[in-house]
């Protein structure tokens, strides 16, 4: 199944105190996945951090399946990150993210929704958590990236997240790209007025912005 | 507590999330949170949280996968403070 699915998170705008709460957490993280953290993998991840990077590959797992199942609601308990691993690989030409966030740390897992099994990877500096799931572990074809913008208003986050969609789309699509959003919600990408099957998502939150498509199609 | 007046409180407990604040104050059952009222998906656990806080109720995973909708909201919040009544 081709699809696309992704999230950023902008840490400045989570509350660490109130996640950190039993309330909070036990929303977003089955027991089980409070007993992953335990792993000595994750030692230099902060519990607060971890919780928003397993919000935001469930957010990501979500977005991916209900492009094909347009029904879904979200329910953060029913997708389930059965492992997470750091992931060593160095920044490749199919990822984009900002220059100056040079202290990336990359973690990569597997996680299951119903009976459907999706692999994830993360991203997340002291200021950003960006992840994107897919449905083949080597993640062929899929493009990633994640850019700062200026403004916060809604109309300015969704409008600079499709610009780089669009810019980071014309390295690989010759003709005029356009983004129309789906009765569902997600991205559609149009060359030169025509419909592709290219699958994309977007997201953005506080100052940042983040994209992801799959170029299986072309 | 009736409907008509979870609904005014409720939009006590939205409004930190949406800079919709005109919306805001025309919400009615059909509102979407997210779609309408522009609020990041992310703040949805706040909400949530908010409104167990505020009403003194607990909301399950279950129950709480279906808040997109205000009037979903209310059908949850309603039916839980009769519960706890």
């Amino acid at each position: 199944m081709i699809s696309a699915g992704n999230d950023i998170i902008d840490l400045s705008q989570v509350d660490k105190d109130k996640t950190c709460q039993h309330k909070f957490y036990s929303k977003i993280l089955s027991s089980a996945e409070q007993v992953l953290y335990q792993q000595t993998e994750l030692a230099a991840l902060p519990f607060a951090h971890y919780v928003w990077l397993l919000w935001s590959v469930k957010e990501s797992a979500y977005k991916f399946l209900k492009r094909n199942q347009p029904e879904l609601l979200f329910s953060p308990i029913k997708i389930v990150v059965e492992s997470i691993d750091i992931y060593e690989e160095q920044q490749s030409s199919d990822s984009d993210f900002l220059a100056s966030d040079n202290k990336i740390r990359r973690y990569k897992g597997k996680l299951t929704s119903g009976k459907q099994t999706l692999y994830f990877r993360s991203n997340i500096t002291d200021k950003w958590i960006a992840s994107f799931v897919n449905h083949d572990e080597r993640f062929e074809n899929v493009h990633v990236g994640v850019q700062t913008i200026d403004e916060q208003t809604y109309l300015a986050q969704s409008t600079s997240a499709k610009t780089l969609l669009i810019k980071s789309l014309n390295v690989y699509l010759k003709g005029a790209i356009d983004i129309e959003k789906s009765t569902i919600g997600y991205p559609m990408v149009f060359c030169d007025s025509k419909k592709t099957d290219i699958a994309a998502s977007l997201s953005h939150s506080g100052i940042y912005v983040s994209y992801a498509f799959n170029l299986c199609a072309i | 507590m009736d409907r008509t007046a979870i609904l005014t409180e409720l939009k006590n407990v939205i409004a930190p999330y949406t800079e919709n604040k005109a919306m805001l104050d025309g919400i009615n059952e059909d509102t979407d949170l997210i779609k309408d009222l522009k609020i990041n998906s992310a703040n949805l656990v706040d909400i949530i949280i908010d409104a167990e806080s505020k009403y003194n109720i607990e909301i399950d995973f279950d129950a709480a996968e279906k808040m997109y909708k205000v009037g979903n909201c209310i059908d949850i919040i309603y039916e839980k403070m009769n519960l706890s009544a």
